[in-house]
């Protein structure tokens, strides 16, 4: 009993100890500043797409394909980098489908693929050669060059990262690029006839790595 | 044991992660992304088909005559569908195909389109090309006599078809799409007199 006051009393001396000791040994001196114009901003990467002219991106829509003056043509898209930071422009196909759309009687004589759509069974992708031109001032000469067959996709990439490289935009800068397809008049028969090839091109724009 | 285990992953951690911050796999960096979808290259179509002038089911029986004597005719029509996309600009001729020369040699042909005659002469010569539009067809009626008189065709026969065929050149332009329909002929003289 005893020894529980002698315990209790030395809990209470040190608490109060401890709050004499808090209060007496506060510095009573005190200065601080605020600097009010630090600021964390993070920087913004941004790409703008259009047409070479300016006006809203158009998608490549041919619908003729075997028509005298259709076997060529291209389409020039521009890049604008409307961010605050530098970036690394890259370019690929996806989604690349040859349909065959059926068959009509002259390509059912030379054609045993006639499903409709025919995911996959259309020629016409095999006869078309696709380029890619970037005007940068660096490549005269196409980064790209694959033909439009199923399981191409991926040349686009490719090659854009072997012949290209990395394409740096800077903030505020432009570039065009140009994809064109042609094809060999005696290249393709009927066999072709109502086929089409369908792609999405895909423009990357990444940070530059610090 | 356990201590060993947990020193081991440790390690794979820290091994990781001096891997992940070199190779730069795990930078937050900014990207956007611009898509042009449906990108779509089609291909046109090139076809067309001779139907009956009455009803327009498909026709590939044309002349069949019996008996056919000097100054005597028959009138076949058809008409040629354009069942394509593009316009199309074909040919007629005519080739034998089973028969006696000479007979199929004396036959006379006349081709009319809009009641107009485009061609007339011997059936193996024909020569006679039009161009149709997207969804145009185009009515042929085709006149055949015999004007000679000769014995010696009497009992004769010819076998002929008409090869309707799309022109691979237009204008200079090539083109690789091509149709061809064909219309079979049967023709068997009958039996005359000179003088009789």
């Amino acid at each position: 009993m005893k020894e529980h006051k002698v315990i209790q009393s030395i809990f209470v001396i040190s608490f109060t100890l401890a709050i004499a000791g808090y209060t007496l040994t506060q510095s009573l001196f005190r200065d601080s500043e605020t600097s009010d114009t630090g600021q964390f901003v993070v920087g913004t990467l941004d790409m703008d797409l259009t047409a070479e002219n300016g006006t809203a991106a158009e998608s490549i829509t041919v619908t003729n394909f075997g028509e005298p003056g259709s076997l060529t043509g291209g389409k020039t898209w521009k890049i604008t980098n409307v961010g605050t930071l530098p970036g690394e422009l890259s370019m690929s196909v996806v989604n690349l489908v040859n349909n065959e759309n059926g068959c009509n009687e002259p390509e059912a004589l030379v054609d045993g693929t006639c499903e409709n759509p025919g995911t996959g069974q259309g020629e016409l992708g095999a006869v078309i050669t696709a380029k890619v031109f970037l005007d940068d001032g660096v490549h005269p000469d196409p980064v790209v060059i694959s033909t439009l067959a199923p399981g191409t996709e991926g040349n686009f990439a490719l090659q854009w990262l072997t012949n290209a490289g990395v394409v740096a935009l800077p903030a505020g800068d432009s570039v065009e690029i140009e994809l064109t397809w042609s094809s060999d008049v005696n290249s393709f028969q009927n066999e072709i006839q109502s086929d089409s090839v369908i792609f999405d091109a895909v423009f990357d724009l990444e940070q530059v790595a610090i | 044991m356990l201590f060993s285990k947990i020193k081991q992953a440790a390690r794979l951690l820290l091994a990781t992660a001096v891997i992940l911050l070199f190779s730069q796999v795990t930078d937050a960096d900014l990207l956007d992304r611009e898509e042009v979808t449906a990108n779509t290259v089609r291909a046109t179509t090139l076809d067309f088909s001779n139907r009956d002038t009455a009803n327009e089911t498909g026709k590939s029986l044309f002349f069949s005559v019996q008996g056919l004597i000097p100054t005597g005719f028959q009138v076949e029509s058809v008409r040629v569908k354009n069942e394509g996309e593009m316009a199309v600009s074909y040919v007629l001729a005519a080739t034998q195909t089973a028969g006696d020369a000479a007979f199929c040699n004396a036959l006379q042909l006349r081709v009319l389109s809009d009641w107009q005659t485009e061609y007339s002469g011997p059936v193996l010569g024909l020569s006679f090309g039009t161009t149709m539009l997207a969804a145009e067809k185009s009515d042929l009626v085709f006149v055949l006599s015999l004007d000679d008189s000769n014995a010696s065709l009497t009992n004769d026969t010819c076998a002929f078809n008409i090869v309707v065929t799309s022109q691979g050149v237009v204008d200079g332009e090539t083109i690789r799409f091509s149709d061809e329909e064909i219309l079979q002929n049967q023709v068997t003289a009958g039996t005359w007199s000179i003088g009789g």
